[in-house]
């Protein structure tokens, strides 16, 4: 659902997209250390093929965005890894048009920031693992929500019954939603897990992820 | 009573496989911790990612829409997931690029019309920022559709696996020189 496709939107709004999406990627690329880039590889690896593979659910299906947990764990730097991912689908999948490749982006990336920023808030609120899965509930939960109020906006303009638009979405995305609060929740339990130290630095730096340099 | 020592071997196996498990899984923190994340974790995530891909199956696919094409006035308008597009609008235009019909596809995701016509693009679209289109030319199909999804998946992370080390080496380079 998160791939608008070529011809759909107007001017205005893929430029604006574009614009965003060179800026995010633009911070993210300043922010961004030798050590990190394995990361963001891995996460913009998953996110390709995580778009890829697609629920049944009813009568449709729905695929995983991963946008919580590539923004927990990436930060800004989920800007570059959306959208190389997205780049890769589009032109190999032909999912989303080129065009608006700005847009897509920005659609996804901009909910994974606010989800880093919610997360470290919300972790510092408690150690227990339940917390953590309700924090990472949390964070899914609100990831595609946004992400999905964008895409609403985003087609407002060229959609005559805005109602039925919306009414569209709502109803594809709202299992979305859940399964993927559930899902963000339990990879991130799993993740303290086998992989503890990633939580340590969310909880104590302010300045992302940096894994790789706590030995 | 034999009961009773079936029971008791049966805790006693237990108690020393919790034993072992957790001296491993201690051993293996400590070595997770040691060990750098290093391009060579890298490739072995993306070999991990290709084999989960391989047992996902290549029929995964998230949702682009495609016209078929037109036959015996019925066009079809459908996801590559499998399921049918009801409700899209459709739109048919001629060589001159006018618009010979306007409509809406049924519940099977079927548009009918007059057998007569003989659309030479149909361009289909729905309410949440999907669109196709098909043309009798060919037109529209990418280069890359023609390889199988496995291999299109392999070279999207071969892609990403060449852009992450070209990265790395020109951030190596740049750091070397300051």
């Amino acid at each position: 659902m998160m791939h608008i496709s070529e011809g759909v939107l107007s001017a205005p709004v893929l430029l604006t997209g574009a614009a965003a999406t060179a800026a995010g990627t633009a911070i993210a690329l300043k922010k961004i250390d030798n050590e990190d880039i394995p990361q963001v590889g891995i996460v913009s690896a998953a996110l390709f093929v995580g778009n890829l593979i697609h629920i049944p659910i009813g009568p449709t299906s729905i695929h995983l965005v991963l946008n919580a947990i590539a923004g927990i764990l990436l930060g800004w730097k989920a800007f570059p890894a959306f959208l190389v991912a997205f780049l890769l689908q589009s032109i190999l999948f032909q999912f989303g048009g080129l065009t608006a490749l700005g847009v897509n982006v920005f659609m996804v990336a901009l909910p994974a920031v606010v989800c880093h920023y919610l997360f470290k808030v919300l972790i510092k609120k408690g150690e227990s693992s339940k917390w953590l899965g309700i924090s990472g509930f949390i964070c899914g939960a609100v990831a595609i929500s946004l992400t999905v109020i964008l895409l609403m906006f985003s087609l407002i303009f060229t959609h005559d019954s805005f109602y039925e638009m919306a009414r569209m979405i709502l109803a594809g995305n709202l299992v979305l939603v859940i399964i993927e609060a559930l899902l963000t929740g339990f990879c991130l339990v799993f993740l303290r897990k086998v992989k503890p130290e990633l939580f340590i630095d969310l909880q104590v730096e302010g300045g992302g992820l940096k894994g790789s340099e706590r030995v | 009573m034999q009961n009773n020592l079936v029971m008791r071997m049966v805790e006693d196996i237990g108690q020393k496989v919790r034993k072992i498990m957790k001296l491993s899984t201690e051993n293996f923190f400590k070595k997770e911790r040691l060990i750098k994340m290093n391009s060579n974790k890298f490739l072995k995530m993306i070999v991990i990612i290709c084999l989960i891909v391989g047992v996902v199956g290549t029929s995964a696919y998230a949702h682009r829409m495609i016209v078929d094409e037109p036959e015996n006035g019925e066009v079809q308008v459908r996801f590559d997931d499998g399921t049918v597009a009801p409700d899209a609008d459709v739109t048919l235009y001629d060589e001159a690029e006018e618009v010979i019909l306007e409509g809406q596809t049924d519940q099977d995701g079927i548009l009918s019309y007059d057998p007569a016509i003989e659309p030479y693009q149909v361009v289909a679209s729905d309410d949440v920022g999907h669109r196709a289109v098909w043309s009798s030319d060919g037109e529209g199909e990418g280069f890359f559709m023609m390889l199988p999804a496995w291999a299109r998946i392999l070279l999207g992370l071969a892609i990403l696996v060449f852009l992450a080390a070209s990265m790395m080496f020109w951030k190596q380079k740049q750091s070397v020189n300051n």
